[in-house]
C-alpha cells in the first residue's frame, strides 16, 4: 500500500468512509498496539491507549498537518498516551512478556503445531529476560508490518543511528538467554 | 535508552542477516502470543463513529497542560508518589477548560472549570457514547461526576453559541 493511498483514505475516512478508515486500523492496528506494549503497560491500559489512540486520530481527521505521515503522529500519540497512563496510574500493571507465553502456551494447540508454539513461547520467554530498554526496542521492532526507524526513532525517543547498534547488542544478548533455554539455532544460523 | 545491561562479551561481527532472521521469528512469535486483540481492532474500526459531520460546529480544544507529564515533580520515576489525581487542561483560542481526574476504585471522578465562566451543557463522553450530561454553573463551576476509567472527551456547548467545543480524547 503506496503512502498515497493511506493519504486518500484518510481523506475518505474524514468524509465518512467506514471502509477507509477499516483499512487504516488494519494497516497500523498492530503498530499502535506494539507501542502501548512496548511500554510494558497490561492489556487493558494497552487497549485504552489504543482506543485513545484511534478516537484521536478520528477528531483530528481533515486537521492532520501532514497526511503523509499519518504513521508517525499515531506513533506519537501512542506514546504520549503511554507516558499519560504509566504516569497517572497509581498501580503499574506491567508487561511480562514471558508470562504471556506462559499463560497462553497452556491452551492445547494441534499436534502440529505444538513444536512451533513452544518455539515461540520460549522467544517470547527469552525476550522477557532482558532489560527494560531491551525488551522495549524489541518489542516496537516486533510490530507487524515491521516499523520503520524513523517509527521507532519516533515511540522511543532514541536517535535512529543508534537503534542499529542497540539492535544488534539485544539480540546479541537474546541469543545468549535462548542458549540457555535450549534454543541453538534462532535466526536461521547457530547462536 | 539508558540502564541496559552493557554486553562485556561483544566484539563478534555482527550478522545482520542474522538478525534481521531472528527479527524476523520474534515478529512472529509476537504475532501469536501478543497479538493484537480483536476487541481492540474493533474498537479503532468503532471509532470512526466519533466523527464530526460538520467540522464548521465543533472546535477541538487540544490538551495543553498535563499534571501527569507536564509537572517537573512527577518526571524523575520512582519518585512520584501514588499519585491518585491528575489535573488537564484544553484550550482553544478562546475557552479552556480545566479538569480535575480522581482515581475512585475503578471509575474516575470528574470535576471542572470552565473559562471563561458561564453556563454550559457539558456531555462526557467514553469510547461506547455519552456516559453522563451535567451543566456548569455562573461561574463556569463543573460539578462533580463520575465516569468510567479508559478514553475520555468532553463537548461543551455554550447556550447561543453555534460552536461547541470538543476536548481531545484522553485516559484517564
Amino acid at each position: 500500500m503506496s503512502e498515497g493511498t493511506v493519504v486518500e483514505d484518510l481523506a475518505r475516512a474524514a468524509a465518512g468512509e467506514q471502509a477507509s478508515w477499516d483499512r487504516l486500523v488494519e494497516r497500523y492496528g498492530g503498530l499502535v498496539w506494539s507501542v502501548a506494549r512496548s511500554y510494558r503497560l497490561g492489556a487493558d491500559d494497552a487497549a485504552d491507549v489504543s482506543q485513545t489512540t484511534w478516537l484521536r486520530l478520528v477528531e483530528h481527521l481533515g486537521r492532520l498537518r501532514e497526511p503523509e505521515r499519518l504513521s508517525a503522529w499515531l506513533v506519537t500519540t501512542a506514546k504520549r498516551e503511554c507516558l499519560r497512563v504509566i504516569r497517572s496510574r497509581s498501580r503499574e500493571r506491567t508487561l511480562d512478556l514471558a508470562g504471556i507465553a506462559r499463560t497462553q502456551a497452556d491452551e492445547p494447540p494441534p499436534d502440529a503445531h505444538v513444536m512451533a508454539l513452544e518455539r515461540s513461547a520460549t522467544l517470547m520467554a527469552a525476550v522477557g529476560r532482558l532489560g527494560d530498554a531491551c525488551q522495549r526496542l524489541l518489542r516496537v521492532l516486533m510490530a507487524s508490518p515491521p516499523p520503520s526507524y524513523e517509527m521507532v526513532s519516533e515511540a522511543l525517543e532514541m536517535p535512529v543511528g543508534s537503534i542499529g547498534p542497540t539492535r544488534a547488542r539485544c539480540l546479541g544478548q537474546l541469543r545468549k538467554h535462548l542458549a540457555e533455554l535450549g534454543i541453538t539455532q534462532a535466526g536461521g544460523g547457530s547462536v | 535508552m539508558s540502564n541496559d545491561e552493557i554486553d562485556l562479551t561483544g566484539g563478534a561481527p555482527v550478522d545482520e542477516a542474522a538478525d534481521d532472521a531472528l527479527l524476523d521469528e520474534l515478529r512472529t512469535a509476537a504475532s501469536v502470543h501478543d497479538a493484537v486483540p480483536a476487541g481492540v481492532l474493533a474498537a479503532a474500526r468503532a471509532s470512526l463513529t466519533w466523527r464530526t459531520i460538520d467540522s464548521e460546529l465543533e472546535e477541538l480544544a487540544g490538551l495543553a497542560f498535563d499534571s501527569s507529564t507536564d509537572d517537573a515533580r512527577v518526571l524523575v520515576r520512582g519518585a512520584a508518589p501514588a499519585a491518585d489525581e491528575q489535573m488537564l487542561t484544553f484550550e482553544t483560542d478562546r475557552v479552556s477548560v480545566d479538569l480535575l481526574v480522581t482515581v475512585r476504585g475503578e471509575g474516575r471522578r470528574l470535576m471542572g472549570q470552565l473559562a471563561p465562566a458561564g453556563v454550559a451543557n457539558i456531555e462526557v463522553r467514553s469510547a461506547s457514547g455519552v456516559v453522563v450530561t451535567a451543566r456548569s454553573d455562573e461561574l463556569g463551576r463543573v460539578p462533580a461526576l463520575d465516569v468510567p476509567a479508559g478514553p475520555l472527551s468532553l463537548r461543551i456547548q455554550y447556550p447561543g453559541q453555534l460552536v461547541a467545543i470538543v476536548t481531545d480524547w484522553v485516559t484517564v
